[in-house]
């Protein structure tokens, strides 16, 4: 027993020794250590911020989609935010909330979404629209930047859920932005090179003045080199005398039901009625490919009546 | 002294920890594709093995036999989360260079094999002395190791001040179509390895031969 109790304060005389050595260590190259964390990070928060002083502060999130949490002192708070989108290489923002719960900036670090599409996520038309809220509004997605902003807003949710917990704001967190019926933008020139989308003509009906084209075009997946899952979209487009569209419709789809087939509506198939191919027509938030591939073939019905 | 010489000298060579008693190996294999990352890991190495040995070596007398291996445990393992904080904060490039190994020396056999083969049978100069000369003999051998490798595998030989990331040299000795990637690898950490034990094996054989023949 003594030998026992001989061996147990041996041991336990050891561990606090070690102990106080590591706490002295600690406590002259922690401070060196957490400085340099904000250093390497300080260059960005400036952008934000400048000239604020900036702490980092403990980040409680478990999504994994927040990087770091810094505090510009008296200013606001800002997140390093990453999450992926259509590349494979995880893209990182930051976002900034100030004090009263304003969208305080809004900055990409590093991206590779495809220019002209993700990318648009960080152009001052998603910027501008992103700081105008606050932090308990719902975040809006992108036309033809889905699935980019779709993760952006995922990361900028949980920043907001942070944000919103450290300073007591109550917001509706299921809330979802409202988007228009049909939310369409990014328009597409009817002239601009749509040869992924391979359109075929496949009948040429003559109906009066006006002449019946029916078209087969590659969809979301076959333009990405998925044919295995998915099958081309057929529409039917009538050029009226004046070589400008009369209309167009979907007889057959071929992308992913609930996503491309938002653009079956009336209302999209209106914008058709009336170009020419030197108009540009807007494609479908959520259902860009689907609604390209109704420009590429309204552009081979228009090329092939202008041919005549 | 002359036993404290001969101590020092056969770390280097004849009982080099890592070609000749094969100790070590895996962080070696792992972190030897640079020379700064060889001389970076070679010195947090001569630290906590020259410290260990020194503390253990006092306090053999003291520490009761029963409790010897977790004691000289907690030892090496508070002189390698120091070693730790001080890279991190004074050499973060190395720091994220060598990543988890630094840790991973607590359990480096050489350390604890020094210190329950060596430091507690022996005096504090000695077991110093060991200390040190098997730190560098492991040094040497990651040197040797990583000079291979970083020459063939980049073609380029290149040093950097771990402070500060200047450039201290740099040339290139091999042109880029000529290098062998493979050497970046680990295929080219265990052959460069392999090349190196035997030769070593091979030096050690035919000077005890020629001591036997005279």
């Amino acid at each position: 027993m003594k030998k026992i109790a001989y061996l147990t304060c041996f041991l336990a005389i050891v561990c606090a020794v070690a102990g106080g050595a590591l706490t002295l260590v600690n406590d002259m190259t922690a401070p060196i250590i957490d400085s340099m964390a904000i250093e390497a990070e300080k260059a960005n928060l400036e952008l934000i911020y400048p000239g604020a002083e900036f702490s980092e502060i403990e980040n409680t999130d478990d999504s994994g989609l927040i990087l770091g949490i810094y505090e510009a002192k008296d200013k606001g708070y800002v997140y390093k935010l990453q999450n992926t989108g259509y590349s494979s290489t995880p893209y990182q923002f930051l976002i900034a909330f100030n004090l009263d719960g304003t969208v305080g900036g809004y900055k990409m670090l590093q991206s590779s979404e495809t220019n002209g599409f993700g990318a648009r996520a960080w152009e001052d038309e998603y910027t501008n629209t992103i700081l105008g809220l606050t932090s308990s509004d719902a975040f809006p997605l992108l036309s033809g930047a889905t699935v980019t902003t779709t993760g952006v807003v995922e990361a900028i949710d949980a920043a907001k859920a942070h944000f919103n917990a450290l300073q007591g704001i109550e917001y509706d967190e299921n809330a979802v932005a409202e988007a228009p019926a049909l939310a369409t933008g990014n328009p597409v020139a009817l002239n601009s090179d749509l040869s992924a989308y391979n359109a075929i003509i496949d009948n040429e009906t003559q109906d009066g003045d006006n002449t019946k084209y029916t078209i087969t075009v590659y969809g979301f997946g076959l333009v990405n080199g998925q044919s295995s899952e998915y099958q081309e979209n057929v529409f039917e487009v009538v050029i009226d005398a004046n070589a400008t569209v009369d209309s167009i419709i979907m007889t057959q789809f071929g992308d992913t039901a609930g996503i491309g087939d938002k653009i079956d509506t009336a209302e999209y198939y209106d914008l058709f009625k009336g170009a020419t191919i030197d108009s540009s027509i807007d494609t479908v938030t959520g259902a860009t490919f689907t609604s390209t591939s109704a420009i590429a073939a309204a552009q081979a019905a228009l090329n092939a009546a202008a041919g005549q | 002294m002359s036993k404290n010489k001969s101590s020092f000298s056969k770390g280097l060579i004849t009982e080099n920890p890592v070609f000749g008693l094969y100790l070590g190996i895996c962080s070696t294999l792992a972190i030897s594709t640079s020379l700064n990352n060889a001389l970076g890991m070679g010195v947090a190495v001569i630290f906590v093995l020259t410290f260990s040995n020194i503390i253990i070596s006092m306090m053999r007398n003291i520490i009761p036999n029963e409790i010897r291996i977790p004691v000289y445990i907690v030892i090496i393992a508070t002189l390698v989360t120091i070693v730790e904080m001080l890279i991190h904060a004074y050499a973060p490039s190395l720091y994220t260079a060598l990543g988890a190994f630094i840790s991973l020396i607590v359990v480096n056999c050489i350390i604890l094999g020094r210190a329950e083969a060596f430091a507690s049978k022996n005096g504090v100069l000695a077991s110093a002395m060991d200390g040190i000369s098997m730190g560098i003999g492991y040094t040497l051998s990651l040197v040797v190791i990583s000079l291979i490798r970083q020459i063939l595998g980049t073609g380029i030989l290149s040093l950097a001040n771990p402070f500060t990331d200047a450039t201290i040299f740099s040339f290139t000795i091999i042109p880029e179509t000529y290098i062998i990637s493979m050497f970046k690898d680990p295929t080219g950490a265990f052959l460069t390895f392999a090349c190196c034990a035997a030769a070593l094996t091979a030096y050690v054989n035919s000077k005890k031969k020629k001591e036997a023949s005279k």
